[in-house]
């Protein structure tokens, strides 16, 4: 019998994977090491640190966001963490140091109660200590903060009419508290009344109705301005467009249109062809769209239009024509300028320019070329805009890396204010629903993967457009907001552009604690952990919410486990004293022991903020000082009442706290790393594929 | 100082001292490499995914792409403290140690082990002169071996280097090479320095 020989054959080939796994010494031997650079511009001794960049430029900062983000770190975990602290700060503005501190202390306090079993059995010891981590943000940390420290802090805001009002002074103290720690001592009081000016005018007299545009759309409102001393940093009137007049016809009082497309209109439409019968006839063609066009501008100008802002490039005819009508024409202009002008005035582009009718222009005050600026810009006094005036933020420096850190530096501020308002909320429900829930299936929303996209994109530097979706997503009208099942399938689409402004927007606690009771959470599931890359939550089921049966909701009443908005303490440890007391009184009384273990791991991670705000010379000796001093006022009385002096925001550090433990049970649920042979840039996320 | 999965550990007893030496020295060893690593960062070096292989802490690379480990380029390692090859002031220990064994005794006095050093250290450079060496070693070490006072042992260490200064002085006036004369010139000036060293002692 003849033997057939197989049509394939059988290969067995096997692949040897070059990986590692990831001890939990090295995570701490990393996070020590990045402490150690925080450290020494940390706290009120802090001093700036220099830094040499692999370009060989020279980088002299106290921003701890912005030395992490130059060292160069191949190492996975070190990368990891990085991610985290600017998520973190791309969120909440201010923290990054506090975050290496909280990070390395808790990382020590896991090894030592891992400690010495088995190798064996750490990668369970590991998971184990995750879960309860998870458990101790989701049921105890809120409780804690709401029922034991919240007596015992002052209020920022004060209610006046129904309003949750923010004084100016105690903006000035959180803002000179913070500022501190981010720019030269000298800066500090200058930067912090330029940004309460800047606040102040931009809510025309008061301070929170700006505070969320601000915080949002600050790429928008500012321009940096290098070659000028520090002292020439000012508020300007009027808002800021990037580009200069392609016309300028007249600079007085006007009325505005936004339009979307060239003002002749084409020859033919997408899928025509003109088909000419003569010679003559693209003349014809083209004096038909003259005509046109000039019919068009007459219109305008009847309406009493006398700016044109247009997104698109005009042809030198339709400038010629507008010249001839006496209107004033900016073109080319970026979306991002288009995005914030209908958020401040609420008017979009319009298409068909025909069809303009009064209800589509806005007065404005004035519109005339900006005095500074490398090249030319534009500055346009928009009237009307639904609360607020238009008003822009010129930040000088001597050097354009220290306009840089100053123009961060004042974004952060917006950005912790933020936090002192009645939701601050949103944002910080949206992050406590990632931080808790983004690594389990089925539990994303997809307007928090859009949040989460803004945050991916590390500085970014103009108002990226997702962003500014997701923002006007969340736009405040008073303090009202509702996140109804319309809004949510407008997110799913990508390319919307018809916002809602004048919609309301709801949100109440009920929707968010819905959101995490419903299979956000389960213990088992902590084994699903595939986050290979910070921000990408799994991308299973929606959340289809009940929305009819949301009860509404007064913004200033709350649930019993909740921290009342505006909370604040005096800076130098009192948080993180009152935090280790209350915690360690939770590790006793705490039933399960994976809690009980991630209290005490939190409780005393919680020191070692304080301990190095004292100077290194006699750090061990006041560190125990302050604790012992502290301990006595809260046996006898209690914490002092917050009167004057500086501030920190109890939410800011709530919020903080969060992102920490959700880094850790990031790292500790890393079991192996498997090396990706490739050239790596440093903003590219890690190559090392994590895998539980 | 764990706590198992599960439940409390109440059979934990406080490290002893000597335990908590080694933690302390290795605490120590620790922040000293982490805070070495933060300045080379700062400098501008790259932390790298790998770990060194002999002692594990994470590697740095510097600009010219050479990788460089902290703990063993800078840090003295645990080790090599009390490798007699590597270090001389092992090698004097051990030396001393296996002396003392040998003689029964526990702990030398350590006012008396200082004239050792000066005297021995200088003789170790000079290897030319090995006779010297011996016996004044012996004969300083053999002091202590009595647990005579202190007083005793200093009056010995000076009349021995009193006496091997003479011996030098006349070996030097009947020397004929060049060689043997520097030879007895500097044994003659490490006894004045010992001299000098016994005199401050005093």
């Amino acid at each position: 019998m003849e033997r057939e020989f197989p049509a394939w054959r059988l290969i067995r080939i096997r692949v040897t994977l070059a990986e590692r796994v990831m001890e939990i010494e090295k995570l701490v031997q990393t996070a020590e090491s990045l402490e150690n650079i925080m450290v020494r511009c940390f706290g009120p001794h802090g001093r700036q640190v220099l830094l040499v960049r692999d370009t060989g430029d020279i980088l002299i900062t106290k921003d701890g966001c912005r030395i992490l983000e130059s060292l160069l770190l191949e190492h996975p975990a070190a990368r990891l963490m990085v991610q985290c602290v600017s998520a973190h700060c791309s969120l909440a503005g201010d923290g990054a140091k506090s975050f290496i501190l909280l990070l390395a202390a808790m990382l020590r306090a896991s090894r030592a109660e891992i400690g010495d079993g088995l190798p064996a059995h750490h990668g369970a010891q590991r998971l184990w200590l995750a879960r309860g981590l998870a458990k101790l943000v989701q049921e105890v940390l809120e409780p804690v903060l709401a029922r034991h420290l919240a007596p015992r802090c002052g209020s920022a805001l004060c209610l006046s009419s129904g309003h949750p009002l923010l004084p100016r002074e105690q903006a000035a103290q959180v803002l000179a508290a913070y500022f501190g720690g981010k720019v030269g001592p000298s800066h500090t009081p200058f930067l912090t009344q330029l940004a309460c000016d800047f606040l102040q005018r931009l809510g025309d007299g008061e301070m929170e109705p700006a505070l969320n545009l601000a915080a949002n759309c600050f790429p928008g409102l500012h321009i940096t301005v290098p070659g000028l001393p520090v002292g020439s940093s000012r508020v300007l009137e009027g808002l800021l467009l990037s580009r200069g007049f392609s016309l300028l016809c007249g600079q007085g009082e006007t009325r505005v249109l936004v339009v979307d497309g060239s003002l002749l209109p084409p020859l033919t439409e997408a899928g025509y062809t003109l088909q000419l019968e003569s010679a003559a006839g693209l003349a014809e063609a083209r004096d038909w769209a003259r005509a046109r066009a000039e019919e068009a501008l007459a219109r305008l100008r009847a309406l009493g239009v006398g700016l044109l802002l247009s997104g698109s490039r005009q042809p030198a005819c339709v400038l010629e024509l507008a010249r001839r009508q006496g209107l004033s024409v900016v073109d080319c202009l970026p979306d991002e300028d288009l995005c914030l002008v209908r958020r401040l005035t609420g008017v979009g582009p319009l298409s068909q320019v025909a069809d303009a009718r009064p209800a589509d222009t806005v007065p404005a005050g004035f519109a005339r070329p900006a005095p500074l600026g490398t090249h030319e810009q534009v500055l346009v006094g928009f009237l009307g805009c639904c609360g607020l005036r238009a008003h822009s933020l010129a930040v000088c420096a001597p050097a354009l890396g220290l306009a840089m850190q100053h123009r961060d530096a004042i974004h952060g501020a917006f950005k912790l204010l933020r936090f002192l308002l009645p939701h601050p909320g949103h944002h910080d429900r949206e992050s406590k629903k990632l931080w808790t829930g983004d690594l389990e299936k089925g539990s994303e929303r997809q307007g928090t993967g859009d949040l989460e996209r803004e945050n991916g994109k590390q500085g970014t530097g103009n108002l990226a457009k997702g962003g500014m979706r997701q923002e006007t997503g969340n736009l405040e009208r008073g303090s009202e907001r509702q996140e109804t099942g319309d809004l949510e399938r407008e997110s799913e689409r990508q390319e919307t552009e018809d916002l809602k402004i004048g919609s309301e927007i709801r949100g109440t606690r009920d929707f968010g604690q819905e959101c995490e009771k419903q299979g956000m959470w389960e213990p088992g599931k902590a084994e699903d952990l595939t986050e290979g890359m910070l921000g990408t939550g799994g991308k299973g089921g929606k959340h289809h919410q009940p929305v009819d049966q949301l009860a509404r909701r007064e913004p200033w009443e709350l649930s019993e486990c909740e921290l009342p908005a505006g909370r604040v303490l005096p800076p130098g440890g009192t948080f993180e004293f009152l935090m280790h007391h209350y915690l360690q009184r939770e590790a006793d009384s705490q039933q399960q022991p994976d809690v009980r273990a991630a209290c005490r791991i939190v409780a005393d991670a919680l020191l070692n903020v304080p301990r190095h705000l004292h100077p290194r010379a006699d750090r061990g000796r006041d560190f125990l000082q302050a604790h012992t001093n502290f301990a006595a006022n809260l046996r006898e009385q209690g914490v002092p009442a917050v009167v004057d002096g500086p501030l920190e925001v109890v939410a800011a550090k709530q919020c903080l706290l969060v992102s920490v433990i959700r880094c850790l049970r990031l790292l500790l649920a890393i079991d192996r790393v498997i090396a990706v042979r490739g050239k790596l840039g440093n903003k590219l996320p890690t190559g090392s594929e994590v895998a539980e | 100082m764990a706590v198992n999965n599960g439940g409390e550990d109440f059979s934990w007893t406080p490290p002893s001292d000597a335990e908590m030496k080694v933690i302390e020295a290795r605490r120590e060893r620790q922040d000293k490499i982490t805070k070495l690593m933060g300045d080379y960062l700062l400098k501008g070096y790259r932390m790298l995914a790998d770990s060194c292989q002999e002692c594990g802490t994470v590697l740095l690379q510097d600009k010219k792409l050479k990788n460089y480990c902290v703990a063993c380029q800078e840090l003295d390692s645990d080790v090599d403290k009390d490798n007699p090859a590597l270090n001389p002031q092992a090698a004097l220990s051990q030396v001393r140690e296996r002396q003392r064994i040998f003689n029964g005794h526990e702990e030398p006095h350590p006012t008396r082990s200082t004239p050792d050093l000066p005297a021995e250290a200088r003789a170790l450079p000079c290897p030319e002169r090995p006779e010297p060496v011996p016996p004044r070693a012996e004969g300083d070490a053999a002091a202590p071996r009595q647990g005579y006072p202190r007083a005793y042992a200093h009056g010995e260490a000076e009349r021995a280097v009193l006496q091997k200064l003479a011996w030098a002085s006349g070996e030097l006036e009947r020397a004929s090479s060049v060689e043997y004369s520097s030879q007895l010139c500097v044994l003659i000036r490490n006894c004045a320095d010992t001299l000098h060293s016994l005199k401050r002692l005093a």
